[in-house]
């Protein structure tokens, strides 16, 4: 790893596009600027993990049968219509859009 | 070309149902060729299923079933994508997870994946700093994303 030191308002360079840039420095935070092209993603890397994580979980959970879950997220569906049809004029602005 | 598992059963499609992933999942970057699998018996959910791999796919949901605003405030937060420069071509799905007891199914709004339908590629985009979460549980009485 590279290491540098660099005060408030300085930045360093990476590669022709990318910049990193010091705004601001507190005692046990630092905040950072980041200027890059857009096809270029910034995340905090913690956020970013947690993510890959959770998709290797979700690519493995494929034991459960379909049916199951439709049960699991049906019920809340079912009450939300009742109470819709007792409320006219109430709009179903959440219902699914097909595409 | 075809595709089996125990989840879509037997599927057949075409060169041009498939979604090229460059960068591929996050966390699972060699698998970059999908296709998004609708069908009576899944619906409302959606098999993104790796046809480079049949063990891996995704369940996933259209986020307008989940939350009615969410693909306008992904199209309007742009996080930087290629994507989103055609939002009338973009279909965004987010995905879902299923706990070990098969009882809680959560779904990550925090990384939906957008598919382009007319170049047919696919990505998943990291929302920076937006109130929705990676597990949003889809079970009863949960739905919606709390104020």
């Amino acid at each position: 790893m590279l290491v540098v030191t660099r005060k408030q308002d300085e930045s360093i360079v990476i590669g022709n596009e990318i910049e990193v840039m010091v705004l601001r420095i507190d005692r046990h935070a630092v905040r950072i600027g980041v200027r890059a092209p857009r096809h270029i993603s910034v995340h905090r890397k913690e956020i970013f993990e947690e993510i890959k994580r959770e998709n290797i979980a979700a690519a493995a959970s494929q034991v459960v049968e379909i049916t199951t879950l439709k049960k699991l997220i049906a019920r809340p569906e079912k009450e939300d219509d009742a109470k819709r049809a007792t409320a006219p004029g109430c709009e179903k602005s959440d219902e699914p859009k097909q595409e | 070309m075809k595709i089996q598992n125990s989840i879509v059963g037997e599927v057949e499609f075409g060169e041009g149902d498939i979604v090229t992933f460059s960068e591929g999942m996050l966390g699972l970057p060699d698998y970059k060729h999908y296709v998004a699998i609708e069908s009576a018996n899944l619906k409302p959910f959606l098999r993104l299923q790796c046809i480079d791999e049949p063990s891996i796919g995704f369940l996933t949901i259209d986020p307008a079933y989940i939350e009615a605003g969410y693909k306008d405030y992904v199209v309007a937060q742009d996080p930087g994508h290629v994507l989103i420069d055609e939002p009338e071509e973009i279909m965004l799905l987010v995905v879902c997870t299923v706990d070990e007891q098969g009882t809680n199914v959560t779904a990550n709004l925090q990384a939906p994946v957008a598919i382009n339908h007319r170049t047919m590629t696919g990505r998943q985009i990291i929302l920076l700093e937006s109130p929705y979460r990676l597990r949003q549980s889809l079970t009863a009485g949960a739905r919606r994303r709390e104020a």
